[in-house]
């Protein structure tokens, strides 16, 4: 896959570390976008202060040294609800619990969805031109959408993830139009019920198909054993996996069946307080490499980081990126 | 034939109104340290009390205390067992939440009661009769990381048997009149079945006069349905929702248990006609034999938003009602079809049931 990352212009190191996509907001934006729900600051003013997190971000990862960045979504509450709310066809439904004591405002299909506008486009460009090296255009992908909303208006799943699809591809279009040469949409909700994979990968082929890009797919917090190898057909360059979170043990499944693809090999949990060590991250990159082909391999984070700190987030960015350098000199 | 409206499971621990998330907020405060251990059970104790009158007010004749002291299905339970440490986040199945793994690292044992306290609390102030729901030991199993002792998931069924049974026990002596035993996984790993069977055999020695219902959720069982009326149950509670072959096959079949049918869609927030609802079980009603037949969920409402889980229980209500009679209108006879001729070979299976209900 790094040929074709080298068609487009793209030349990465060997385990080229990223982030997955989100960071957490700062408090006073925090604060702002509360403000702006109530209707006590304005647009423009929620805006600036976006505009303010997301240049603190791409510094903070170019300081670090990451090489390929996210714009961190400092834009974005919940990764489905977000297109949700773009997306015509959508309402936001009441809250219903993710885990623990966290709740989200679950989206629902009220009527035929339908892609009124760039949704992410602004934000990427806005990104991107804070820093030389590349920026990932960050999505959700269809079948996620689908499985993480209520559907009131179409007859069955599969009906709502193509039409889900059919709009998302006109994002990603407008994306490529814009300059992204790497785009990352997001399907936590893959392995969910293993008997509608073909569902998932019809709808990330409409969505991706002849599209001049390099796709990622993020999924985590799933059962992956029960679509491997058959998940290898989604239409993606490559997979980013959750790792660490579950013990490396995906790495048996690629033991037995060769992983084809680039992985994005998930190297700290981002759920606990407890800091990733950089002995942690070598063993876990060692055993990746034991596995796989260092051509393969990507390097980051679990999941999104925003659930921790700025700080925290910070200091699991730099183990990784330390890790990973001392681990290159050695390949 | 009785007929019962019923819920069993989770109840949404929050609304849209601020009073409705006083919980979350007590949360906040109790992981903070800002609030003491003995207030907070005073806001689960009234969240309780408050999802208890919610389902008997939505007309339900048997109710569940809400699980609302659950932080997930699967660590409320394991987190309270010796020789096991809850890890990371994984999804409960293809729903959108969230459970924490456990992972077992010692001897398993009970520390102490598991459910049974918080059966009595919910007992002891509902005005309708509690229903008790318990995670199987197979699904608990399935959804642990294997260590210490037991390097197989299997090991870890063995271990787990005796102290589910233990809490079968305990509910039973506790009052509960009706006992679920969720074993959900088993969609996942069909060939199990007998694993299953054998570990019910084992919880039935334990549920004295109480009822044993086996409830079975977030997949198509249809290709399982002959195998499951033979098991040593009391009563079995399907989801619907996942597969028309399911109806299919109970009515194909039919049933000499008492079953639940988990017809209304507890994942979706779309709202099911009641009328096309009542025909669809009258159908299948008419092929159940075993003399009672819950309508409920297709499994806890607390995927739902709090107004929309609420709707959907009226709705049970109002199915049963229009089941019995007591709705305004029946289902045209125009619409009942005869009921197909049971499947050969039904009579074999029939003989096969063991005589334990």
């Amino acid at each position: 896959m790094r040929k074709k990352l080298l068609e487009m212009g793209l030349e990465l190191p060997l385990l080229p570390t990223s982030a997955v996509g989100s960071f957490p907001k700062p408090p006073e934006l925090l604060v702002a976008r509360a403000q702006a729900r109530r209707g006590e600051i304005s647009a423009e003013e929620l805006d600036s202060l976006t505009r303010q997190a997301t240049e603190f971000w791409i510094r903070k990862q170019e300081e670090i040294g990451l090489d390929i960045l996210v714009d961190g979504e400092m834009y974005r509450g919940d990764m489905v609800a977000y297109f949700g709310e773009h997306i015509k066809g959508f309402k936001e439904g009441g809250l219903v619990r993710s885990y623990g004591n966290r709740y989200y405002h679950k989206p629902v299909i009220l009527g035929p969805v339908h892609w009124t506008g760039p949704i992410t486009v602004e934000w990427w460009k806005y990104a991107q031109s804070l820093t030389k090296r590349p920026v990932k255009g960050m999505l959700t992908g269809a079948y996620t959408i689908m499985d993480w909303s209520f559907n009131e208006h179409y007859p069955g799943r599969k009906a709502a993830a193509i039409a889900v699809a059919r709009e998302l591809r006109k994002e990603v279009e407008a994306l490529v139009q814009a300059g992204c040469r790497i785009i990352q949409i997001d399907e936590p909700a893959l392995s969910v019920r293993p008997e509608e994979l073909p569902i998932a990968i019809d709808a990330m082929r409409i969505v991706t198909e002849k599209l001049p890009a390099y796709f990622l797919t993020h999924v985590c917090y799933g059962a992956l054993e029960f679509i491997y190898p058959a998940m290898l057909e989604m239409p993606v360059h490559n997979f980013d996996l959750e790792l660490s979170n579950s013990e490396l043990d995906l790495l048996d499944l690629f033991s037995k069946d060769p992983f084809t693809k680039d992985l994005s090999f998930g190297v700290a949990d981002v759920h606990t307080r407890k800091m990733p060590t950089t002995d942690l991250v070598r063993k876990r990159l060692k055993r990746a490499l034991a596995v796989l082909n260092p051509e393969q391999i990507w390097v980051d984070p679990d999941c999104g980081l925003k659930t921790r700190t700025v700080e925290e987030a910070i200091e699991v960015l730099k183990v990784i990126q330390g890790t990973v350098e001392g681990i290159r000199e050695d390949l | 034939m009785k007929i019962l409206a019923v819920h069993a499971g989770g109840f949404p621990r929050i609304g849209d109104t601020r009073e409705q998330q006083r919980l979350r907020v007590a949360r906040e405060a109790l992981d903070r340290g800002d609030m003491s251990e003995d207030i907070f059970i005073d806001v689960e104790n009234d969240m309780v009390r408050e999802a208890l009158s919610e389902q008997s007010k939505a007309g339900l004749d048997l109710v569940s205390d809400g699980q609302i002291r659950w932080q997930d299905p699967v660590s409320h339970i394991m987190g309270k067992l010796e020789g096991v440490r809850i890890g990371g986040l994984l999804r409960y199945f293809d729903t959108n939440t969230y459970f924490r793994q456990p992972q077992v690292t010692g001897e398993i044992s009970a520390k102490g009661p598991l459910m049974a306290d918080e059966y009595r609390f919910a007992r002891a102030i509902s005005p309708r009769p509690v229903i008790a729901t318990l995670p199987g030991p197979f699904t608990l199993s399935r959804l642990s990381i294997p260590g210490g002792p037991y390097p197989k998931c299997n090991d870890i069924m063995k271990a787990l048997i005796p102290v589910i049974a233990g809490e079968v026990g305990a509910l039973a002596a506790a009052g509960a009149g009706n006992i679920i035993v969720d074993e959900s996984f088993l969609f996942r790993e069909p060939q199990s079945l007998s694993r299953v069977e054998d570990s019910l055999e084992v919880l039935g020695g334990r549920k004295g006069s109480a009822r044993l219902w086996l409830r079975l959720s977030f997949g198509d069982y249809a290709p399982l349905y002959a195998a499951l009326q033979i098991l040593p149950i009391d009563g079995l509670i399907l989801d619907f929702t996942y597969s028309p072959r399911m109806a299919d096959a109970l009515t194909l079949s039919g049933s000499d248990l008492p079953i639940g049918l988990g017809l209304v869609d507890s994942r979706n927030s779309r709202m099911e006609n009641p009328l096309k609802m009542a025909r669809s079980a009258e159908k299948m009603l008419k092929r159940v034999h075993g003399g009672e037949a819950w309508l409920i969920a297709s499994n806890g409402v607390d995927f739902l938003p709090r107004a929309r889980a609420v709707e959907k229980l009226v709705l049970l209500a109002k199915i049963r009602d229009l089941l019995t009679g007591k709705g305004k209108a029946k289902s045209s006879p125009k619409k009942r079809k005869s009921a197909p001729r049971a499947r050969p070979g039904r009579k074999n299976k029939k003989m096969k049931r063991r005589g334990k209900r």
